[in-house]
């Protein structure tokens, strides 16, 4: 349907699935281990508070990516004798099975246990989860690195592994953005330790897209001036000068407004808040998304009529979730 | 003018790479080459360069 092979779909969702646990990994890591810089104040527990509330996230991401792991591991060894022609091959996607089976294993295993252990409120929880993180990330990275494998470590293969481990710091990190700048408006000190780290967060994001520069760098014979590679051109173009609005004076704007006499933000930022993170979002999406497939049959119009349509229905999502997390009840820990 | 929207260096340098890559995009479907995009993300990477040498 609409030039769609199931073998890209699952290629596109494992590569989703697993940036998306990936940044769930990194960046509970970041906000879990921050309580070991910290005294005894409630700072702590806030950040431990925001690292548990990652793993729904961490666990979505490892659920679409495994179970289109495992779609691949009954479909593509059967396709892989049938010469089908796209970056990167069948048998180069199947040559990779052997090294990424053991790391699906590692990562299902420690989800399992993460999920079984009792008391995710307690302490002992909260600190474990930090080394549970730091492992995943690592985890997710070696997968996202290894989406085929050519066997042996030349430019294209340095290709793959660049324009496969960048999704962890950008569609992966941008959706993690997203959910906690959605869950950010339940308390205002939520918002005050959520937004201290946008700064770093956008800036892994801008370090993500260089990765993906560079490595396609390593393939300059490669391209074709094709619609969709005109196309995902556009939506590049459109992704950064977003992100520049986004990561500069929006976020300026709410980092100001937790400042002890800021303002809250509101009418136009908080309109433009919202439609710039949707932005964000569906473009990293749609990148990864378009990349993934060889044959889309669609003009320049319709890839952009549809782009835009996505985005639509992304802000009017954005703004129901937001409105739903707005009437949910805080942590029992915030009084405000 | 709110303070807010005045940009640093390395997000004009960005914001000139976005450009860039929709005047690539224009020319690729007007059959030109690639000489606009390998500019686009030398732009970019030396907004990066700017945005690593801040931290």
């Amino acid at each position: 349907m609409f030039g769609i092979e199931l073998t890209e779909f699952l290629l596109f969702a494992r590569q989703l699935g697993i940036a998306m646990a990936g940044a769930a990994a990194l960046w509970g890591f970041i906000f879990s281990q921050k309580d070991f810089h910290c005294g005894e104040d409630t700072k702590c527990v806030i950040y431990d508070w925001i690292a548990v509330r990652i793993m729904p996230l961490f666990l979505i991401g490892v659920g679409i990516g495994t179970v289109s792991y495992v779609g691949l591991l009954m479909t593509v060894e059967a396709a892989a004798h049938q010469g089908i022609a796209y970056l990167p091959s069948t048998p180069e996607v199947a040559a990779s099975f052997p090294i990424l089976t053991p790391l699906f294993f590692v990562l299902i295993l420690a989800t399992l246990i993460a999920i079984s252990l009792p008391n995710k409120g307690g302490e002992k929880y909260a600190n474990w989860i930090t080394y549970f993180y730091g492992a995943m990330f690592v985890v997710c990275f070696a997968i996202t690195s290894f989406p085929a494998w050519r066997g042996e470590l030349d430019a294209r293969q340095l290709f793959y592994a660049g324009h496969g481990f960048h999704s962890i710091f950008t569609v992966g990190s941008v959706i993690v953005l997203d959910y906690l700048y959605i869950m950010s408006t339940r308390a205002e000190i939520l918002k005050q330790h959520i937004f201290a780290l946008f700064p770093t967060i956008s800036a892994v994001v801008w370090y993500g897209l260089a990765f993906d520069l560079l490595s396609s760098l390593l393939i300059i014979e490669g391209f074709e001036p094709t619609t969709k590679l005109i196309f995902m051109q556009t939506v590049i173009g459109i992704l950064i000068i977003n992100g520049v609005f986004l990561s500069g004076p929006l976020a300026r704007q709410m980092l100001s407004s937790v400042e002890p006499d800021g303002k809250e933000v509101r009418g136009g930022w908080k309109l433009w808040a919202n439609i710039a993170g949707a932005v964000s979002v569906v473009s990293w999406v749609t990148i990864t998304f378009v990349d993934s497939f060889e044959n889309l049959p669609f003009s320049y119009l319709e890839y952009f009529g549809i782009y835009i349509g996505v985005i639509i229905l992304a802000i009017a999502g954005h703004s129901f979730m937001e409105c739903m997390e707005r009437r949910t009840e805080p942590p029992e820990f915030i009084h405000n | 003018m709110n303070n807010a929207l005045d940009l640093t260096l390395f997000e004009k340098i960005l914001i000139a790479a976005g450009l860039l890559f929709f005047a690539n995009a224009v020319w690729l479907a007007a059959g030109g080459g690639f000489t606009i995009l390998y500019v686009a993300k030398g732009m970019y990477l030396t907004g990066i360069v700017i945005l690593a040498s801040q931290l």
